[in-house]
């Protein structure tokens, strides 16, 4: 009778610190930048959503392309409208996994974050180098990776190719709370 | 007469030019908070279409102006959650002494749904003042 009891018990705390072990950012920053002779376009969103799951490292990052604020509105609807087409593929997203993170450290790590990431509904593997910062409960990350415009299969007019880069810049920053609910 | 025909086509091209600014290249951004809202939902309404896939409906939610009511169940920085599935990001850091548990009534740009943290997103919010 006591061995059940026991069981349940085990598991409840071990559901109970599974849960505690996630953590989550609400407000997430991504920009990117295109530089090119002709324009420099530079593109911010930051409610971007991520979670990391800490007992394997597995992160996850969720991002409406409708919230990229730009410098001008017509490149917000050039970009929405005409590039991402965010009206059939509102999303891009990140899955992925923190090769060697060790969440109890203190202070400053860099890891190799390695995953999918997913736009216009094409997935491409990545794997973009991460400085991870905690302090007590709270953990940011940040880093910078490219993205190839044609991987994506966005198509550009001809007349305004010397617009927009090949190459993207993307720049990320998240601080993670744990999660509570 | 060479001299003014030069002068009258330079005064064209400019006048062409800053129309071509204007029109297309200027392109003024929103003010949400200016504008009237076009959709005005309870929370769990505004969810219902996103989370059942009803893109009929959805379609004619993104980028409206949405005034949802809702009761506050997370308060971090400027975002606020109303009942847990609607993610509302303020336009400014909140200046009025919300807390959990209040129903209160938002103004801004309904951006759409993320299923990472199951919630409809709204940014560029404002807190409606109490009818």
């Amino acid at each position: 009778m006591i061995k059940p009891v026991i069981a349940m018990l085990f598991l409840v705390a071990l559901e109970l610190t599974s849960y505690q072990e996630k953590i989550i950012a609400r407000q997430g920053n991504v920009s990117f930048f295109s530089y090119t002779s002709v324009e420099n376009i530079k593109a911010e969103n930051n409610q971007v959503l991520s979670i990391i799951d800490l007992e394997n490292s597995k992160i996850a990052v969720s991002m409406l392309m409708n919230a990229f604020v730009f410098e001008k509105a017509l490149m917000r609807e050039h970009f929405n409208e005409s590039y991402i087409e965010s009206d059939i593929y509102p999303k891009a997203t990140f899955e992925g996994e923190i090769i060697d993170f060790n969440p109890l450290q203190e202070g400053s790590q860099t890891k190799m974050v390695k995953g999918v990431f997913t736009m216009r509904g094409i997935s491409k593997e990545l794997e973009i180098k991460t400085k991870i910062e905690k302090l007590n409960d709270k953990y940011i990350l940040s880093g910078v990776f490219e993205a190839v415009v044609n991987d994506y299969d966005i198509k550009i007019p001809p007349l305004l190719a010397g617009n927009i880069a090949k190459t993207i810049l993307v720049n990320f920053r998240f601080e993670y709370d744990p999660y509570e609910n | 007469m060479n001299k003014k025909r030069v002068l009258i086509s330079a005064v064209l091209l400019l006048l062409s030019l800053i129309i071509v600014y204007v029109f297309f290249l200027s392109g003024k951004h929103r003010v949400i908070a200016n504008e009237d809202a076009t959709i005005v939902l309870k929370s769990d309404k505004l969810y219902a279409p996103f989370k059942n896939n009803q893109s009929a409906i959805t379609a004619k939610y993104i980028d409206q102006v949405a005034q949802v009511q809702g009761l506050i169940t997370s308060i971090s920085k400027n975002t606020i959650e109303l009942d847990n599935i609607i993610q509302v990001d303020l336009n400014n850091d909140l200046k009025t002494n919300l807390e959990k548990g209040n129903v209160i009534t938002i103004k801004g740009r309904c951006v759409g749904y993320d299923d990472l943290f199951d919630v409809v997103k709204i940014d560029q919010a404002i807190v409606l003042p109490k009818e």
